[in-house]
This record gives structure tokens, C-alpha cells and sequence, in this order.
């Protein structure tokens, strides 16, 4: 481990408690406590629904994706580029971070810097207050559920409405969101019919049909749309050489949000910059066919600076330009930065494509991961923003096929920062008693491998072991460890007659290896 | 205490210094456009054949005309679509107001000068604008806010889009279309009617903006 991470994810945990609002932890009555991927994931792989809906999801889009993935004849050099357009832009961002800045301010924009959570939650309200806002209409963002921005806000007396139709129903049923691009395909249609009648919608109105469902969603938001006079969004890039902002969305919420009302203030990360207009091409290109399996998504708003006012005859005495504010966040990623492997997680554009080939995710759901960010995603990203100590097993959380390194768009090599992640999370563990018996165990592993006589030794009484002791170690297995582990969930193998060794000294290889 | 932009640059600033790998320099990234070249190689009838085709991949209604056949054409249109009660205007954007004489299938026609934040929502069915341009490769249409366009707040809020595009402003692919414009207006990329596949991915048209979207293409 190089010595950088070491500092960077101290044991007892250098992260301050402000960057720990990602977290979706339910642990000993604390609310942002440590994550439990593996208890957690043990009770959601139990929930059939969840199962169901997210196999069908994942496996739909899956299938959607590489249709439009194969009419694009340089995908992979596409991809290629992408990915180094970001590590470029990662490393200059002070430069292109000054010139977005520079190119926002030129437009009538207003930059703030949050170097926290904290920061960026009270420089929003801030700015809502400045306006005189009591409510405030969202556009899906990440960003904003990384720093508990509607929680804050309702403690300071202003009402978040979020706009996006997943993101509107996880707010009413209280859930948490269990995939990036569809937060609620966790519930289905029933239950989402009750959560709206349960809250805005009259009992009895609604009929358990999609869209039926979207159409009460409709009629609910519009009201809010026509009278809010401020919207927060996030934002999908920024582009240095102009100050521009680019939001990707479906349902035309983000459009409404940043077309009607007078205050549109956007909080994002500030790995989403790139360098020019060119750039946006690349990842246009690339975003809507990784996320949603279509060839481009129905609405792409591209503004910079003030966006004009939309003047209607009522609407006359208003200034004819928007008052615009961004908030660039760091929260945590300058010190993924300084980590030479798991900086790459930065390139991250969030077009879930890796949830949706994901093996683990597919069975476990996006709660398991116990994080706003989840799936081999999240299992990268938040270990490093929050902390090893925090993150507790969840750079375990996967195979390590490498599924999801292969169609990442901007080629993250997810595979290789959980490696890593995983040394990190092993060297912290170094002077617990569960670490020194591992470490233990692997020095006796290592003695008995490098020894001829040993290991055949070994190895003879592994299979004698398995063969005479096999049955009755699958029923007590659980209670032994170290062997739990393996017997809980699958038997032992059953051992050959004779080691490959023995097959060989007596001739009999061919037959072994035939079976 | 330091700001907390400086603070932030300065972090940036140490993390990269202490880098070896990394991309610095433009002139290293590999030299590719999206959608390569291959595909740029269609001629003209078979650029406007995808754009149609993948415009309508979105559920989308495509109507080819002839130069003069847009008032017709849109009335036809206008006439198929079920009636809505209280829905008794459409929103026309200028430079094609000429086209039409006060009304078109019963509908009034209407200047969106005229027209309210309520109006849209409880009495214009539709506008009909003319847009930037057309994307084949992707079935996309884009407006840039420009004096041809009817405004963002009627392309949105009413149920239906009815779009003009000549055959000459489809492009093939994304490659240029967004650099060539004048960043002061927003640019607003469009491809197909509001959609959503938030409830078990069941996919629906028209959650917040327009549940359908015409496109006219002019043929010369």
C-alpha cells in the first residue's frame, strides 16, 4: 500500500462526519453507522419483489443496450477517448475549474465553492432564502442525495419537492433509492398506487396501471411547476471553454424545472467538468446508450449562464433574465484524487450500466450497498469518500468478473480499484485479532506450499479429510470456523481418489482428468 | 481560514503534483468522433429514410410533405387527434403564421406573445415550430431558442409537439451539431415525447412534457 492511502484512509477514520450524509446505514440505533454489506445483503436477497422487479430491469436494459451499443462501429474507441478526456480534465482540473468559473461569472452566472457537505447544504438555503422561497421544485441529482440536501432543507422550513417520477415516489414512501437511473424499481405498481393515495392522491382514485400512475404524477407536479419560483437541479457536465451546463433527463421534469421558475441553482461534483463542446459529443453519445439502452434520451438542456426568462403576458415585470447559481462540491473527491488507482472512480458519469450487468447487484438490489451510490459503482466510490472504517466489507461486494470494466463508458477499471480498496480495508485490519490469525494462516499456507515434502503431506490429508469427513462437516461446517464461511451457503467439494500427483505417478492421468 | 475555493484548488493542486500517470495533454487522447466514420457515408435520401425512421423509433408520428403542403398537412393532423375539452388553441410560432388564417380545424391560432403560463396549461392543445436541426444517427431535433422557434414554455407545457424540419437541416450524426451554435440561448435536445420507465420499467409517454410529438418533413 503506497503511503498516500495510508494517510488518506486512516483507521480511525480522517473523514470528517459531515462527508458521511451518503450513507444508508441501520446499525446499533446509530444512523450513519458503518456499512454491513454482508448482513445487509443476507436480509434483501430475501425480498422477492425486489428480486423480480430488478432482474427484470436489469435484464431489460441489458438487452437494450448492446442493440445500440453495436450500431456505433468505434464504441471502443469511443470509450477509450472518454476516458482519457477525463483523466485529462482530472489532471488540470484547478485550470478548467478556474475557466468554467470564469466563463459563468462572464454570462451572468454566480460560482460558489463547497469544500463539504455542510457547506453546500447551507449555501443552498442561503440562496432559497435570498429569494424568498418557501418551497423549492428538484431535479434528480445524485449530488444533492449525497449531501442530504432535502433533509436539511425541510429542517430549515423549506419544502423540497423532487420532480422525477422514481425519485418522487421514493420521497413519499420514505425509501431509499435502490438503483441510479431507476430509484423505486425496488416497488411495484400496487405499492406505488397506495403510496399516492396514501399521500396526494384520493382513495380509491387510482387504478395500478403505469399510466395511470404517471398521469396523477402529472397532474400533482404540474401545480407545483406552475407556482414554484425555484428550482435545484445537479448537473450531467460542465464545460470549461463555455460555462455551460448540460442536464440529461426522460420526463421532461428537468425541462420544467429549469424552464419555468426565476432561480435555478445547481449543485454539482466537480469531476463532472470537461474541456469543450467537443468533448460533450463524446459523452452524448455515450451516456444515453450505456444508461438507458436508447440512442439518445428524450431531453437535453444545454445553458450557460443566465437562462432567459420565459415571458408570458403575466409574467412581464420579471427581469428577462434567470438568476443562475452553481455550487462546485468537493466533499471528499480531492482526496480520491490523490489516490493514484482510485482516482479513476472520478471518471464515473453515472449511466448505471455496471449495476445492470452486475451479477451480485442483480441478486442483492441497490439497499444492500447501504450508500446513496449502488452497485460496483458504489462499491468504489463510497468506500473512498467515506472512509475504510466506514465502509466496512463493501469493497468485497463483488466477483471481481469484471462485467461491469467492460462496459463502463469511460472504462473504470472497477476490478482493480476493489483490489485495491480490499488491501487498503486488509492493512487497516492488520493488528486486530481477525487480521493476525489470517495473516497467521496464510504464513503456515505459504510455509506448507513452498515445501515438496509438506505439501503432498497436506494434500493427502485434505482429500482424506473431505472423503471420509465431507458429510458430516457440510451439517456442523457452519459452527467451525474457519470452514463457516463456505459451508453456510454450499457444501464442500467432493475430493478424487487420487491427487493429480498420484494420478500421475501411476499412469492413470488420462482416466482423472477424464472425469 | 483559507476560502474554500482556494482551499479546494489547492488540494487539486497536491493530488496531482504527487500523480505519474494521468493524460496531461490534449494532443495525446486518442483520435476518434462519435459514431466513427462509417456511417457518414449515407447519401442524402437515406440520411432523411434513418432520421425518419429513428425519429419514429420513439413513438413518435412522422408526416413527409411537399414545400407548400404544411397548412394541409397540419390540419389533417390536427383533425385526427381527439378533442379536448376547454383545448381550443394552438400556439404557432411567428415566422409560420402566415400560413394559416386565424383558425386551423377549429383550432384558434395564436401568436405566443398572446399567450399565458395559464394558457398553455388549460387551453393550447399544441404549438407548431420550426427547430435548428435534426440529428439521423440519434432521431434528434434541436432547437436553440432562435427567433424560427416558438418559445421553451410552449414546446413543453401543452400535450402535443408539432415540429418542421426541411429535409437540407438533418444532419447524420451529433459530430459539430453542438459546437456550431451561439451559446447565449439554451439549446434544448429533443428525442421523442416525455417518457418514463419509473414503475417496473413499464415504459409511458408524456409524465411532464408533451405526451406526443409530430414531425412535418418538408421534401423539396
Amino acid at each position: 500500500m503506497s503511503k498516500t492511502s495510508s494517510t488518506i484512509h486512516g483507521p480511525n477514520g480522517s473523514i470528517p462526519k459531515a462527508n458521511t450524509w451518503l450513507l444508508r446505514t441501520e446499525h446499533h440505533g446509530e444512523e450513519r453507522g458503518r456499512i454491513f454489506f454482508k448482513s445487509r445483503s443476507t436480509r434483501e436477497i430475501r425480498n422477492l419483489q425486489m428480486r423480480k422487479n430488478i432482474s427484470h430491469a436489469t435484464t431489460t436494459i441489458r438487452e437494450k443496450r448492446k442493440r445500440v451499443v453495436s450500431e456505433v462501429p468505434n464504441w471502443e474507441e469511443l470509450r477509450t477517448r472518454a476516458s482519457q478526456i477525463k483523466q485529462h480534465t482530472l489532471a488540470n482540473l484547478d485550470v478548467y475549474l478556474e475557466e468554467f468559473e470564469r466563463n459563468v461569472t462572464r454570462a451572468g452566472g454566480k460560482v460558489h465553492w463547497a469544500r463539504d457537505a455542510a457547506q453546500a447544504r447551507e449555501i443552498a438555503l442561503e440562496l432559497v432564502r435570498e429569494s424568498g422561497a418557501s418551497s423549492v421544485i428538484k431535479v434528480k441529482s445524485m449530488v444533492t442525495e449525497e449531501i442530504g440536501l432535502n433533509a436539511y432543507l425541510s429542517e430549515n422550513g423549506i419544502e423540497p419537492t423532487e420532480t422525477d417520477l422514481a425519485e418522487l415516489i421514493c420521497q413519499l414512501a420514505g425509501d431509499e433509492s435502490s438503483h441510479i437511473l431507476v430509484p423505486a424499481i425496488h416497488r411495484n405498481r400496487v405499492e406505488i398506487r397506495d403510496i399516492f393515495e396514501a399521500t396526494f392522491a384520493q382513495k380509491g382514485s387510482l387504478e395500478a396501471d403505469p399510466p395511470k400512475i404517471a398521469e396523477a404524477a402529472r397532474k400533482h407536479l404540474r401545480e407545483k411547476f406552475l407556482r414554484s419560483t425555484v428550482a435545484i437541479s445537479g448537473g450531467n457536465f460542465l464545460v470549461a471553454e463555455t460555462g455551460s451546463v448540460a442536464i440529461v433527463e426522460s420526463e421532461g421534469n428537468g425541462r420544467m424545472c429549469l424552464t419555468l421558475p426565476n432561480n435555478v441553482i445547481s449543485i454539482v461534483g466537480i469531476e463532472k467538468l470537461i474541456p469543450t463542446m467537443e468533448d460533450l459529443e463524446v459523452f452524448l453519445t455515450l451516456l444515453p446508450r450505456s444508461s438507458t439502452g436508447e440512442r439518445m434520451n428524450p431531453y437535453t438542456t444545454i445553458w450557460t449562464g443566465r437562462p432567459p426568462a420565459q415571458m408570458t403576458p403575466e409574467r412581464e415585470t420579471t427581469e428577462d433574465r434567470k438568476s443562475y447559481n452553481i455550487i462546485l462540491l468537493d466533499n471528499g473527491r480531492t482526496r480520491v484524487l490523490s489516490d493514484e488507482v482510485g482516482k479513476q472512480a472520478l471518471a464515473c458519469i453515472r449511466c448505471s450500466a455496471c449495476l445492470n450487468v452486475c451479477p451480485v447487484y442483480e441478486r442483492v438490489g441497490g439497499h444492500s450497498y447501504e450508500s446513496v451510490y449502488p452497485g460496483p459503482i458504489g462499491a468504489i466510490l463510497t468506500p473512498q469518500l467515506v472512509g475504510d472504517a466506514l465502509a466496512g466489507d463493501l469493497a468485497f461486494a463483488s466477483t471481481l468478473c469484471g462485467a461491469c470494466y467492460e462496459v463502463c463508458p469511460v472504462k473504470i477499471n472497477i476490478p482493480e480499484i476493489l483490489i485495491h480498496l480490499r488491501s487498503i480495508h486488509s492493512d487497516h485490519k492488520r493488528d486486530s485479532v481477525s487480521g493476525n490469525l489470517e495473516r497467521g494462516s496464510f504464513g503456515i499456507v505459504g510455509i506448507v506450499m513452498g515445501n515438496t515434502n509438506l505439501f503432498n503431506i497436506a494434500s493427502a490429508s485434505v482429500s482424506r479429510i473431505l472423503k471420509y469427513g465431507g458429510p458430516i462437516l457440510n451439517k456442523i461446517g457452519k459452527y467451525l470456523p474457519p470452514i463457516n464461511g463456505w459451508v453456510e451457503s454450499r457444501n464442500l467439494p467432493k475430493a478424487p481418489n487420487d491427487s493429480l500427483r498420484d494420478a500421475y505417478r501411476k499412469g492413470t492421468l488420462d482416466a482423472l482428468l477424464k472425469k | 481560514m483559507p476560502s474554500s475555493k482556494n482551499e479546494i484548488l489547492q488540494r487539486i493542486r497536491q493530488a496531482n503534483t504527487s500523480q505519474v500517470t494521468g493524460v496531461r495533454t490534449q494532443s495525446t487522447l486518442i483520435r476518434t468522433t462519435p459514431m466513427g466514420d462509417s456511417e457518414a457515408k449515407l447519401d442524402h435520401d437515406d440520411l432523411v429514410k434513418q432520421f425518419i425512421e429513428r425519429v419514429e423509433d420513439y413513438r413518435s408520428t412522422m408526416v413527409e410533405i411537399g414545400p407548400d403542403e404544411l397548412a394541409s398537412a397540419f390540419e389533417k393532423v390536427l383533425l385526427g387527434i381527439e378533442a379536448r375539452e376547454g383545448f381550443d388553441t394552438i400556439c404557432v410560432a411567428p415566422p409560420l403564421l402566415h400560413l394559416f388564417n386565424k383558425t386551423v380545424a377549429g383550432y384558434k391560432v395564436t401568436h405566443p406573445d398572446r399567450l399565458t403560463l395559464k394558457d398553455y396549461n388549460s387551453k393550447v392543445l399544441g404549438t407548431l415550430t420550426g427547430c435548428a436541426i435534426g440529428l439521423a444517427a440519434s432521431g434528434t431535433i434541436i432547437f436553440n431558442s432562435s427567433d424560427d422557434e416558438a418559445p421553451g414554455i410552449s414546446t413543453l407545457v401543452p400535450d402535443h409537439l408539432f415540429v418542421v424540419i426541411n429535409e437540407s437541416q438533418i444532419a447524420q450524426d451529433i459530430v459539430g451539431a453542438i459546437t456550431s451554435f451561439d451559446l447565449g440561448r439554451p439549446l434544448t435536445m429533443v428525442s421523442g415525447p416525455s417518457a418514463t420507465s419509473d414503475i417496473e420499467l413499464a415504459r409511458v409517454e408524456g409524465v411532464h412534457g408533451p405526451r406526443n410529438l409530430t414531425v412535418f418533413v418538408v421534401r423539396q
